[in-house]
């Protein structure tokens, strides 16, 4: 990936106009929306509205109908099979529900991409794994067990640290506190902090628990029907004047987003 | 009109299908001979299909040869041919059962594993995952199952085959009164290198299938548990249908005149 010369405030990641549909379900309605370098986006939305798509398709696991996903001013859509393996080597990427490859071991898991792709020799990935381990608070007893043998919160951790095995550029969290419980979801919270800080990296995360949105986030934005309406920074979203937002994040039932209890 | 509409849309679907299935093969094959090749998941999988299989099917094999040679005095004793037994044993075996039976009791065992292990990957996002690892999953899931699979299922066959003579042959001498040297000497002469031959190109056909299926289902599975078991059924139904389906086409292109 080029680097321009530009500090700071450079455009990561830029999208415009995105567009997908399942069936006739339309899932992402024209989302705009760009993350400067660095710095740390959280989107917010109810279940149903769209985020996992959205950061599937930035991925590129999921090809959008329309519109345009720009990394360092490169549309991934067309990039040659060299150019995308060379982005995916620059981007972590953490599960919802770990994803952890349950038939490796948890070193295993972390330094996969190190083993599979790097050509990297086992004892030197596995003291990487460890390493990455410490990184997220985990001793190195841990790196022989099997995911299974691991508690949820120790999951997550194990997943964040394979997430940032390869020191990414960009790092993606799906809801990344889900399923856990208050402390661990904080502990998970001042991880990916800790973690995004030491790497400098561009971090875009998804999630609908406002606690963490409000720790790890510069900047919100809030994804309601497969559209961005509302974006701007952490510190002003009390002060959004927008209903939807305020509905959201105060967690009310009455307001202008209605649950859809039925098909 | 509902009627009507309701054919067509079944149809169309089926083309559909066909179509999914079709590029999901073409994409696998293609794979096989693109770099990186995971020769360390070629082997697991060998050993979980080949070697973990073996008392099923051999077991499978050395009922069907039993069962085999003593249908077969039934018949034959009616017009004294009993010497044809052992002939009868062993072309049915080489030929027919020891590949479709072996192909299905495998169908069931690897192709519902498959499925099901693929399945949950895709479930629980661990393909997705793979992918953001800079891991093309086919590659790195689909290719080393379908090798495996091809490679080993015409071993498993030989073996099958084997085992099967010689059910027949235990119940030849022990029960029907073949000498040793009689019942061997009557299996051997009559028996042709491409009588063995055509079973191993049907077994590894029917590996083809079994893993194709198994890794189709599992890899386009959506929606949980449910999805899964969805999954693992269709995977072991379809891939038994066409095992069958594929072994009257091969035997009808080896054997008709």
């Amino acid at each position: 990936m080029i680097r321009s010369k530009k500090t700071e405030k450079e455009t990561k990641i830029e999208l415009c106009n995105l567009k997908k549909s399942f069936g006739s379900k339309l899932v992402l309605d024209g989302v705009d929306i760009d993350v400067k370098k660095g710095e740390s986006l959280v989107v917010i939305g109810g279940s149903g509205s769209g985020k996992s798509v959205l950061i599937k398709s930035i991925i590129g696991i999921i090809q959008p109908d329309s519109g345009i996903v720009k990394i360092d001013g490169k549309d991934i859509n067309h990039l040659t099979g060299k150019e995308y393996h060379e982005y995916q080597s620059h981007i972590g990427m953490l599960f919802q529900g770990g994803a952890l490859f349950d038939s490796l071991k948890v070193w295993e898991n972390i330094s996969f991409r190190l083993l599979n792709r790097e050509r990297v020799s086992k004892k030197e990935a596995k003291e990487i794994a460890v390493a990455k381990l410490a990184q997220v608070g985990l001793s190195s007893e841990v790196a022989d067990l099997q995911p299974s043998e691991l508690s949820g919160g120790m999951q997550k951790r194990v997943a964040l640290a394979r997430a940032i095995a390869t020191n990414p550029e960009i790092i993606f969290f799906d809801e990344p506190t889900t399923g856990l419980d208050p402390i661990m979801a904080d502990v998970i919270n001042d991880l990916i902090v800790k973690c995004s800080k030491e790497l400098n990296a561009t971090t875009v995360t998804i999630t609908h628990d406002m606690a963490s949105a409000r720790k790890i986030s510069d900047r919100i934005a809030m994804l309601y029907k497969g559209k961005i309406i509302w974006h701007g920074n952490t510190k002003d979203i009390d002060k959004s004047k927008n209903d939807y937002v305020n509905q959201f994040i105060h967690g009310h039932a009455e307001g202008p987003i209605k649950m859809e209890l039925k098909r | 009109m509902g009627f009507v509409q309701g054919i067509g849309a079944l149809f169309l679907n089926f083309l559909a299908a066909i179509g999914r299935l079709s590029f999901f093969a073409s994409n696998a094959i293609f794979n096989i001979f693109r770099p990186r090749f995971y020769w360390r998941n070629v082997l697991r999988q060998m050993l979980e299909i080949g070697y973990y299989s073996l008392p099923v099917v051999g077991l499978t094999a050395i009922f069907t040869g039993a069962v085999l040679a003593l249908q077969s005095y039934t018949g034959f004793s009616r017009f004294s041919a009993e010497s044809a037994i052992p002939n009868v044993v062993v072309l049915s075996m080489t030929r027919e059962l020891g590949p479709v039976l072996a192909g299905l009791m495998v169908a069931g065992r690897v192709g519902a594993a498959m499925a099901a292990e693929i399945g949950t990957m895709r479930v629980t996002e661990q393909i997705d995952a793979l992918t953001t690892l800079s891991t093309n999953p086919i590659r790195y899931l689909i290719v080393p199952r379908m090798v495996a699979a091809v490679i080993t299922l015409p071993c498993l066959v030989l073996i099958a085959d084997i085992i099967g003579v010689y059910g027949g042959y235990l119940v030849g001498v022990h029960k029907l009164g073949f000498s040793h040297g009689s019942y061997l000497k009557n299996t051997i002469d009559f028996l042709e290198y491409f009588d063995v031959y055509s079973g191993l190109v049907k077994a590894a056909v029917f590996g083809f299938i079994i893993s194709l299926m198994g890794c189709y289902h599992g890899f386009n599975s959506r929606g949980g548990a449910q999805g899964v078991g969805a999954a693992t059924t269709n995977a072991v139904v379809s891939a038994s249908i066409l095992i069958l389906l594929s072994n009257y086409l091969i035997t009808e292109l080896f054997f008709s005149k």
